[in-house]
């Protein structure tokens, strides 16, 4: 009798419990959860609506339901002090040089889940990133300017080179320049010119190029890239000086075209951006299983997304492999 | 009641998941049409402009004539918003014609372009290529459009001899994007993608996830299915995929559903049918319960009731109440519980009766007054010398003691009653002096049927008493004994004194008369010792008028007297 009542008990409360769980479910089944609100604080030279990587990060935001506001600013530690005073989940960052940027982000890390973008704000990589590796787009410079002379059989020792870059302050740009340099003493090739900026680059260039001082030209952003395309397509100097950039600009892809830049390294930018709030959103939503595929299980320390690079000459930018790529559609 | 509820809220569900499935199917073939029309309707204005250029133009008229580009440039005009160009080839891929002007870009060599060789293949008939970037022109603002090339080999009348071309249309792959987009709206349910028979996408809503390597998508293996709906899994996933044909080309439109995006729209019916089938079951459980405690409550009442009863309580108070049968079945055992407790009392006035009665049959047989006046007769008839008489009465009184104790026996036969009877008559007799006479009538064919013992003397002795005694003349007391419809009739009269009518009746009653020498239960002694061993439909009757007489008759059933008898009779008076 008392089994009996017992079972009949435990029925009962079963079906209570099914019950419960049932509505719950019955009225959270639309309830998909809040959009969230994610700054992205960016280089003031990414201010461009068609960057690849900005189609990425709203494509994955469009997916993920998520909404970005995004901010160009030139100092990203106030930026980034404006976003947390916000108290959202996640941010995303594209750092620069500024030391007191991990320092912050460091204080507000059990708050806020950061996701960098491009590149680490410091060596020892604590925050995730995912970023095209600096160094193996600089690597992939130097295999294009190889491969090119090395069809003209001509040597690169002593060859001299005129490096240009203009986001001098972001780490990702210094990682590209200390590898390239370091690349080019490997070959035994000579910096001719170093710049850094944007103002009086056509000068400096100009003159280099009066006296025949450079062998070829090699521009590690896209910014550069696109300046200096256009610097040589209009000055066309007599002794043609051969361009090798990073970029993924219409301008650089025309110029490309063209044929004034030799070879484009190209970084999968949207992939970029995409993967960036994918990665974010598994963090805000501190899913500790999915949080597990984001950091190492030996290290503890995040993964690093690499991104797939493509090196893109004039003869195969038309290809199919390369065509999606460098004309991303509409 | 549970299983049936649970059987049927499942079955419910699986019937509506059924539908949902059919449903969605049906959507995607209506939506699937509704685009497909779109699109053949675009690529046959597409193939009209280019029928109007080569059958109107090139095969009529000389191109050396000329013409063309104005041909070329209102037709473009007209449908600027889905072409980016016309232009018109000779065999060796060299331009004869093409709006919008552009500067045609160095290097390229168009018969060698995917378009002009598809062309040529073809043979006449139209080729469309996958969506490429138009690379023919040098182009405008750094703009590299998306195109879908529709080219058709024609025949170019020049100077008077015809000559093969290629004649190329370039979409604007933006214009077969908007056709798609729109049904792309709700892409987290399903989406519309366009590929031709090998599985090269023309359009996909996630074409640049798919281009970026985030995304894939299994059209090489749904561009060779068949026009229907069909089941696909990709990547661990299942799908709903539906394929139509653009006409005209190999082109394939399809339509994919995830399995989990359908089941995804029926999660709130699920949990609604689960709902649905829970508070069924608690409500059945509740209804349950509280039909099981109507039912039992009043049932438990009754139980503990009767409960009572059987602790030997004779009046208990039944429980009578709750549904019908419930108290239909209370009320039954009170009623029984009446009963018993009728029949109780009835069993104990009976026993106390028959006690009363046995005490009063004992009493009777040891009269002490009829014992001393005996006596006391003898002692007279011995003094004065009537020995004779004396020992007449001595040995008379001793067959009336010894029929009269009978061995401790209730039952004797009718023989035996009269032998009784008539020595204590002769008795009596002696005692009186004669002064009545006794005359008996019995018909020896009831002498062996059974009988009460000791219900004649009784009578008699109120005969005697209260009958001929006070006489003044002879009293006259007759004893008769018969059989009258199947019963033993015995009867003794008296032509004494009699009594009224009512009085007689009385007799027989609770509340007989009594009299100054009698207690008056005498003869309603024998009345009910004979019902308590006969039944009540046996006993006495009286019948007596004043001055005429009383006449007392005993019916008793014929029963032949046997030992087993006698004792089953013995059995029911005990």
């Amino acid at each position: 009798m008392i089994t009996n009542k017992r079972v009949w008990i435990g029925f009962v409360a079963a079906l209570l419990l099914v019950l419960a769980w049932a509505s719950y479910r019955f009225f959270h089944v639309r309830d998909i959860g809040d959009i969230q609100s994610i700054p992205v604080i960016l280089s003031k030279t990414s201010n461009d609506p068609y960057m690849l990587y900005r189609r990425g990060l709203e494509q994955a935001a469009k997916d993920y339901r998520m909404k970005l506001s995004f901010v160009y600013a030139d100092n990203k530690l106030s930026a980034l002090k404006r976003a947390l005073k916000k108290e959202t989940a996640g941010i995303i960052l594209e750092p620069d040089l500024d030391k007191k940027l991990p320092q912050m982000m460091e204080e507000h890390a059990m708050t806020t889940r950061f996701m960098l973008l491009d590149s680490d704000v410091e060596p020892e990589g604590i925050f995730p990133l995912t970023a095209a590796d600096n160094r193996r787009i600089s690597v992939s410079l130097m295999d294009l300017i190889q491969s090119d002379f090395g069809e003209q059989n001509l040597s690169l020792d002593g060859k001299r080179v005129g490096l240009v870059y203009f986001n001098g302050k972001e780490l990702a740009v210094q990682q590209r320049r200390d590898k390239f340099v370091n690349q080019m003493d490997k070959m035994g090739m000579l910096l001719a010119i170093e710049i850094r900026s944007q103002s009086r680059m056509e000068d400096k260039l100009r003159s280099m190029f009066s006296f025949g001082g450079l062998d070829l030209l090699v521009a590690l952003d896209n910014p550069s890239t696109e300046a200096c395309a256009h610097l040589l397509n209009a000055t066309q100097p007599e002794e043609i000086v051969p361009l090798y950039g990073e970029g993924y600009s219409e301008a650089v892809v025309y110029f490309l075209d063209k044929g004034v830049v030799n070879g484009l390294v190209l970084p999968n930018e949207f992939q970029i951006g995409y993967q960036a709030v994918e990665q974010l959103r598994q963090l805000t939503n501190a899913d500790t299983r999915r949080l597990q595929t984001l950091f190492n299980a030996d290290s503890h320390q995040p993964e690093k997304e690499t991104i797939d690079i493509f090196k893109v000459k004039k003869e195969n930018m038309f290809d199919s492999e390369f065509e999606k790529i460098v004309f991303p559609m509409p | 009641m549970v299983i049936s509820l649970a059987f049927l809220g499942f079955t419910l569900y699986w019937y509506f998941a059924g539908r949902v499935r059919e449903q969605t199917a049906e959507n995607m073939e209506q939506l699937i049409s509704q685009t497909s029309v779109n699109i053949e309707t675009y690529l046959r204005n597409m193939r009209l402009i280019s029928d109007t250029i080569y059958l109107r133009k090139l095969k009529e008229s000389d191109l050396s004539e000329g013409g063309l580009d104005e041909w070329m440039h209102v037709l473009y005009e007209e449908n600027k918003d889905s072409i980016i160009g016309i232009s018109c080839y000779d065999g060796d891929g060299r331009i004869i014609a093409g709006v919008p002007f552009v500067e045609e870009k160095e290097g390229i060599e168009a018969r060698t372009q995917d378009w002009f060789l598809g062309a040529v293949k073809n043979g006449g008939e139209f080729y469309l290529s996958i969506p490429h970037i138009q690379n023919l022109y040098v182009p405008i603002s750094y703009a590299y459009p998306w195109v879908v090339s529709l080219s058709r080999e024609v025949e170019i009348l020049e100077g008077g001899t015809l000559r093969k071309g290629v004649l190329l249309i370039d979409m604007d792959y933006t214009a077969i994007e908007k056709l798609l987009k729109r049904v792309n709206r709700n892409q987290q349910r399903q989406y519309v993608y366009l590929c031709d028979s090998s599985g090269q996408i023309i359009f996909h809503p996630k074409q640049n996830r798919i281009n970026a390597g985030i995304y894939k998508e299994n059209s090489i293996v749904e561009g060779g299915f068949q026009n229907g709906t069909k089941r696909d899994r990709y990547f661990g996933e299942e799908r709903l995929v539906t394929v139509r044909t653009v006409k005209n080309t190999d082109w394939k439109i399809v339509c994919v559903t995830l399995e989990r995006n359908i089941w995804t729209g029926l999660y709130e019916s699920t949990y609604y049918f689960i709902l649905l089938v829970v508070v069924s079951i608690l409500a059945a459980l509740v209804l349950n319960f509280l039909v099981s405690m109507w039912i039992t409550i009043p049932l438990e009442k009754l139980t503990d009731s009767v409960k009572v009863a059987d602790d030997g309580n004779l009046d208990p108070d039944i429980y009578v109440g709750g549904n019908t049968e419930v108290r239909y079945l209370g009320q039954t055992l009170k009623d029984a519980a009446g009963k018993m407790r009728a029949l109780w009392e009835d069993f104990k006035r009976e026993e106390a009766e028959r006690q009363k009665s046995t005490f009063e049959a004992l009493q009777s047989q040891i009269n002490p007054h009829f014992l001393y006046n005996t006596l006391d007769s003898i002692v007279w008839m011995i003094e004065g010398e009537q020995y004779r008489d004396a020992v007449g009465m001595v040995r008379n009184l001793a067959s009336l003691f010894r029929i009269s104790l009978s061995r401790g026996k209730t039952i004797i036969s009718i023989e035996d009653e009269i032998r009784h009877a008539r020595n204590y008559m002769d008795i009596q007799k002696m005692r009186y002096h004669d002064a009545f006479t006794v005359e008996f009538e019995v018909d020896p064919a009831i002498l062996q049927a059974s009988t009460v013992k000791l219900i004649l003397q009784p009578v008699l002795e109120n005969a005697i008493e209260y009958g001929v005694s006070q006489m003044d003349g002879e009293g006259e007391i007759f004893v008769r004994g018969e059989i009258k419809d199947g019963e033993i009739c015995l009867c003794v009269s008296d032509n004494g004194l009699g009594m009224e009518e009512e009085v007689a009746e009385r007799l027989l009653t609770d509340r007989p008369k009594k009299t100054a020498r009698g207690s008056g239960v005498g003869l309603l002694n024998v009345h009910r010792r004979l019902q308590l061993y006969f039944g009540e439909e046996y006993g006495l009757s009286i019948e007596s008028a004043p001055d005429e007489g009383t006449q007392v008759g005993f019916h008793l059933p014929f029963k032949p007297l046997e030992q087993k008898e006698a004792k089953e009779y013995e059995g029911k008076g005990r």
